[in-house]
């Protein structure tokens, strides 16, 4: 098991957001995380890659426990948040290489992915310019890059396909999918229900803060079944 | 991951800001700053400081008095220094702690080696600043090096807790901040009338220790909070913005509820500020003419003819108004960068009015010297001099104002009977100083027909 969370607790300003949620997910597994909108999928995203502080319970990623460690345990996931997220000091280009940087990246591994995923992305010619001349969707690829250059267990993506244009949205799914099978676990949420039946092995739904079913993406399919009869 | 690698990505994060930094303002403010400026300016500088230089050297015995007197103030620096924290607490986190610093700590760096890192600049450098500071001063005046050292270790010291406790006050509430100054400004009194030094210290001890329990007790910064305001004052956003069309930060959003407060923005003022400056520049020559031209009717005619000062001076202040009027209009034939700004109307034009306002003194003081060359009593000529610039400033607010509403094309009565009443007023007052109660009146009264009117205006 690579990821790990146990009976987690979450509030904000005193209102109960996630109560009592267990979850867990091995290497090479794709875990889709649904549920309504303010169902709390980004709350537990936050939850775990620490930038929320929990009520209560455990969160590890191998053997690395949130609360022991919190350095070491940031080393061993990327995230891709639900707005893109952007130095605003930062080039594209000086972007990748802050995270070459804090994550170690191997410098010939980082070249090779840098200059394959900016020309799947398509914005190998905005490579100079910084983020507010950037769109939307753009600043999402560059967020979306940013995350995948390093080599982590685990890797949390809120909403990947959202802002993406078809094409990107593809070669993401492509990739997402390559990954995985070299051991990466990826945790995602998304609304788009043709893309957890696609991508995910597994799924997780979340109902007003508290996981109201889970299991492989099959009996997921089952459900939805069900609930349109 | 070791401490140097973050250290590594800090600075370049620093360096990248240095860099934006400097292209953004160079972008902004080429059309404004002219590097003659600099030059004359270098130049007056140095000249100052050689003035100054000799003018010190009247002041040995003073200082020497003055290195005795702080010697014995010198245990009161450290409380004094922290009183001010507790106060720039309210407005400053001190730790310039952007939102990069705070995505920059959902990397692998901790927040804490970062906000470290912050700290040790903030304190280098404003250490290096007070060290600069005071061994210049140490340079130019006899102040002895033991006192300056002696000054510098005590000041430096406190400095290095102040940074701390200021980070640490931001996110306490307002009354903590308000009872820890509170309670210095107290031991600090209690110090200074009982000239106790023991109590001093004993005092000082005991506030710092109710501070940093303070400090721990309630440290729960609102990072979402503390990275907006750094972000705004780091990137000096709002001024940026307009002039260059470049929005610094994309919008985002860490909390859920980030209040801004709009009111205590004084980024546009500035702004507004550089407009009339660089406008004041071009309309520099007819500014000059016409006011030299006012100071000689009001000075030379009356001196031929004396009755007439009470024609003149009026006269002057109508022609001021009028000039300053037609400048202010010329801004808005012009194509200047600024005509494309989005701007509150009534602000550009009260900062106009703010900037044409010292020019009045100049009228001021003509009255007074032509007023002294008849032979006029002081009291009465400060009398006039005063009603004369109160109503001029007046009268040239209520003319922009209009101005500014012709230029939108709006609606508005013109206060044409009104002026001309100012105007009798006044030269009454040349006539006779104390019917400026009648000026007065009149003031009070016209505040009441500007309300009628804006009444009738809404209906
Ligand atoms: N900063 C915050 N302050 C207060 N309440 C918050 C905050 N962030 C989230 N919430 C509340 O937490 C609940 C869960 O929000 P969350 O963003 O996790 O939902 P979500 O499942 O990601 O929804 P969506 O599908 O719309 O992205 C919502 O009820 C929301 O109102
Ligand atoms: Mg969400």
């Amino acid at each position: 098991m690579v990821l790990r969370v146990e009976n987690c607790s979450v509030e904000i300003g005193g209102n109960p957001i996630l109560q009592h949620v267990n979850l867990q997910a091995w290497p090479g597994e794709i875990l889709a995380l649904v549920g309504h909108n303010g169902a709390g999928k980004s709350t537990l995203m936050k939850t775990m890659i620490g930038m929320r502080g929990k009520l209560s319970g455990l969160i590890k990623i191998q053997q690395e426990s949130m609360d022991d460690h919190l350095k070491n345990y940031k080393r061993l996931f990327s995230y891709i948040p639900e707005e893109p997220l952007l130095f605003s000091e930062l080039t594209t280009r000086q972007h990748f290489d802050l995270y070459r940087r804090s994550y170690s990246i191997d410098e010939d591994i980082f070249a090779a992915r840098v200059d394959r995923y900016m020309d799947a992305f398509e914005i190998t010619d905005k490579k100079d310019d910084y983020p507010e001349a950037l769109s939307k969707g753009m600043r999402q690829k560059v967020q979306t890059i940013c995350a995948l250059l390093p080599d982590v267990p685990v890797l949390f993506i809120d909403e990947p396909f959202m802002g993406l244009d078809v094409y990107a949205g593809q070669y993401l799914e492509e990739e997402l999918i390559r990954r995985k099978e070299q051991g990466m676990t990826i945790i995602l949420t998304t609304h788009q229900l043709d893309k957890v039946k696609a991508l995910a092995d597994t799924y997780v739904m979340l109902k007003n803060g508290s996981v109201s079913s889970s299991g492989p993406v099959e009996s997921f399919e089952r459900l939805e079944r069900r609930e349109h009869k | 991951m070791n401490r140097s690698e973050s250290w590594q990505v800090f600075r370049v994060l620093k360096r990248s800001r240095r860099q934006k930094k400097m292209l953004l303002y160079r972008k902004s403010f080429h059309t404004l700053y002219d590097p003659v400026v600099f030059l004359y300016a270098g130049v007056m500088a140095v000249i100052l400081f050689f003035i100054s230089l000799d003018w010190l050297k009247d002041f040995t015995p003073f200082f020497q008095t003055l290195e005795k007197r702080a010697l014995m103030y010198l245990p009161f620096l450290p409380l004094a220094v922290w009183v001010r924290a507790c106060m720039a607490a309210f407005k400053d986190s001190s730790l310039p702690f952007t939102s990069s610093e705070l995505h920059l700590s959902l990397l692998p760096h901790s927040r804490r080696d970062i906000l470290f890192y912050l700290y040790r600049e903030k304190a280098g450098k404003t250490l290096l600043l007070a060290a600069v500071l005071l061994s210049s001063a140490g340079c130019l005046t006899p102040l002895s090096s033991a006192f300056i050292l002696l000054f510098l270790i005590v000041y430096g010291v406190s400095l290095l807790f102040e940074v701390w406790i200021q980070w640490r006050l931001y996110s306490t509430p307002w009354y903590i901040k308000l009872v820890l100054a509170a309670a210095g400004g107290m031991v600090i009194t209690a110090g200074y009338t009982a000239g106790s030094f023991l109590g001093l210290v004993i005092g000082t001890l005991v506030w710092a220790a109710a501070a940093s329990s303070a400090c721990f007790y309630y440290y729960e910064p609102s990072w979402g909070r503390i990275a907006e305001r750094n972000d705004a004052k780091v990137w000096n956003l709002w001024l940026v913005n307009q002039v260059t069309n470049v929005a610094v930060k994309p919008p985002r959003r860490f909390t859920a509820a980030v209040q801004r407060r709009r009111s205590s923005w004084f980024y546009p003022k500035r702004l507004y500020d550089r407009i009339w400056l660089s406008h004041g520049k071009e309309s520099y020559n007819y500014l000059i003419s016409s006011l030299t031209a006012g100071v000689l009717i009001i000075v030379v005619v009356p001196l031929q003819v004396d009755w007439m000062i009470f024609l003149t001076v009026p006269l002057a202040a109508f022609i001021f108004v009028e000039v300053s009027t037609s400048i202010f209009h010329n801004f808005f034939k012009q194509p200047t960068v600024f005509r494309f700004i989005p701007v509150e109307d009534e602000q550009l034009a009260l900062t106009y009015v703010k900037w044409m306002n010292p020019l009045l003194v100049i009228y001021g003081c003509a009255v007074m010297v032509i007023q002294g060359m008849l032979g006029f009593s002081l009291v009465s000529s400060c009398i006039q001099a005063l009603a004369i610039a109160c109503w001029t400033g007046y009268d040239l607010k209520g003319s922009v104002l209009e101005e500014m509403k012709k230029v939108n094309e709006e609606s508005f009565y013109p206060a044409s009977w009104n002026r001309l009443a100012g105007y009798v007023f006044t030269a009454a007052v040349m006539v006779y100083p104390p019917s400026v109660l009648l000026l007065i009146v009149f003031f009070l009264t016209r505040g009441g027909f500007r309300l009628n009117i804006r009444r009738k205006r809404t209906l």
